[in-house]
């Protein structure tokens, strides 16, 4: 019987789990990818289509700088980009600055704990779904 | 998870769980690396400020982070398990990650994301959140499937009543 009691117990663990994964995408984790993203048909993809881009695709995407071949010279590619970038990296808080007012908008909903951003439009519309149904 | 200097000024910083997935724990130890890069970049800033400017080395304060990972995945995004176990706190642990994301996003250095291998939905968001990417020609994915979280989720109630129903037909149950 107590067996059978986990077992349930389990089976609701994954229902919510199943429930719980229902979410959209935060507005920053939205904001932080139309950010880095160069184009609106790229964001598309990778947003709605769910885009899968390997190494090659990437690149064009202008989602990633650079190609490797092996797992070693993707290291040994960053460790260069590294050495490259070090000098460049001397001032900290004009970086930060820079950064800062690079990416705005993605800062301020990363930071703002906003997991919704348009709950009640959400509501609204289950709401009408019900009342069709 | 640990944080090498490999010359003066260079983090690397190696992810090495198989998949690194984002969990309080994980969060907190990605943390502990960043809070080392900062206490560096700090200590330099405040010697250079203590010396004379003359005696001020070219690169003071300046520092670089690579993140890396090993084996087929760079990083698989949230810990669902984790996730699923503690449904209570999923809207803080969600602003907790999105805070880590903004720590990578803004950070007073350069970062570089080193990605040998499948780096999934927040993986992939915490990839960008780097400011290069240098990645693998012929292994490895980004992908955000998000969009396609919510069928494949909603077949994990099935296959748990799928279990249920075979031990009950295998009798295993005697209530």
């Amino acid at each position: 019987m107590s067996d059978a009691l986990l077992e349930l117990m389990n089976l609701d663990r994954w229902v919510r789990l199943g429930a719980d994964l229902n979410l959209p995408l935060a507005p920053g984790m939205n904001a932080i990818v139309a950010s880095k993203v160069s184009s609106a048909q790229i964001l598309r993809d990778v947003i709605l289509d769910g885009k899968r881009y390997g190494g090659e695709a990437a690149l064009a995407a202008g989602l990633v700088d650079v190609l490797a071949d092996t797992e070693e010279q993707v290291f040994e590619h960053a460790l260069q980009l590294a050495l490259q970038l070090l000098p460049k990296s001397q001032h900290r808080i004009t970086l930060q600055m820079l950064k800062l007012e690079m990416y705005h908008d993605a800062h301020r909903w990363l930071t703002s704990d906003v997991l919704f951003r348009h709950e009640q439009t959400a509501t609204a519309t289950t709401a009408k779904t019900k009342a069709k149904l | 998870m640990e944080l090498t200097q490999h010359q003066p000024g260079i983090f690397v910083l190696s992810l090495t769980d198989a998949e690194n997935r984002f969990n309080p724990t994980f969060m907190a130890n990605v943390h502990a690396a960043l809070d080392q890069v900062d206490r560096y970049t700090c200590a330099r800033i405040d010697l250079a400020w203590r010396r004379a400017d003359t005696t001020r080395s070219r690169y003071d304060g300046a520092a670089v982070l690579i993140t890396r990972a090993s084996g087929k995945i760079f990083s698989n995004g949230l810990d669902l398990q984790w996730l699923g176990e503690h449904a209570d706190q999923r809207d803080t642990f969600l602003c907790s990650f999105m805070r880590l994301i903004d720590r990578i996003l803004v950070a007073p250095y350069r970062t570089i994301a080193a990605i040998q291998g499948h780096a999934f939905a927040g993986g992939m968001i915490f990839a960008l959140a780097h400011d290069n990417r240098v990645m693998r020609r012929d292994r490895g994915f980004l992908c955000m499937p998000e969009v396609r979280a919510q069928c494949a989720m909603s077949l994990l109630p099935l296959l748990a009543a799928n279990r249920v129903r075979l031990r009950l037909v295998r009798g295993e149950w005697r209530c």
